[in-house]
């Protein structure tokens, strides 16, 4: 079995207190999206989001990769706050450090951090860890 | 020499941009308001990492 971890990464933060720069870490995954044996030549970074039920990506990198947004299955996505969005369902493959992931997901013209979910994306490998004290993922294929 | 404060201060003022990083992130090579721009933006795409820097006075919940 392969695995393969990763860092949580430095975002920008603002000390409330001092107003001094400080950092977040995050869960940051960085992933390649094809669809349609278009491969993007780049890498996205993704949240890894264990409360989102399914991956959840902007419409703009599936265009990328020459997805016809609209021409998903029209799904409807609540979250924070109790706000709704339109998002539309597209069988894709991810490549995580070189590993296939064969799955789906919902693209949206109002999502701008893609996440990876529960379905989709956890249920596609064996085991994910977070360590959050040592502020690493650790995906076993 | 890579120091995360000095990448951070250049971060701040990139919030609810997308950046394209080289692999290492050490370096920030593009930005762009919107992801599509980035795209257009960038020649040489391999080896690069993209990613959307956050309101960075606020918490994230997706």
């Amino acid at each position: 079995m392969k695995d393969v971890t990763f860092y949580y990464v430095p975002d920008p933060g603002i000390d409330k207190a001092t107003r001094k720069v400080v950092e977040i870490l995050r869960p940051k995954i960085p992933v390649r999206l094809s669809a349609h044996h278009n491969m993007s030549k780049i890498l996205v970074d993704c949240l890894f989001d264990t409360g989102s039920d399914r991956n959840l990506f902007p419409a703009d990198w599936g265009r990328s990769v020459g997805l016809r947004i609209d021409r998903g299955k029209e799904v409807k996505i609540g979250g924070i706050g109790g706000k709704e969005i339109t998002a539309f369902t597209h069988q894709i493959v991810l490549f995580v450090q070189g590993n296939k992931i064969i799955t789906e997901a919902d693209f949206s013209e109002e999502q701008t951090t893609p996440l990876l979910g529960r379905i989709g994306f956890m249920d596609k490998v064996s085991e994910v860890i977070v360590n959050q004290r040592k502020k690493f993922i650790q995906i076993i294929f | 020499m890579y120091n995360v404060l000095m990448i951070l201060n250049d971060l701040i003022k990139l919030q609810n941009k997308w950046v394209a990083f080289s692999k290492d992130r050490k370096k920030i090579v593009n930005k762009a308001s919107s992801l599509e721009d980035l795209l257009k933006k960038i020649k040489k795409k391999e080896d690069l990492i993209i990613s959307f820097i956050q309101p960075a006075d606020r918490y994230l919940s997706p």
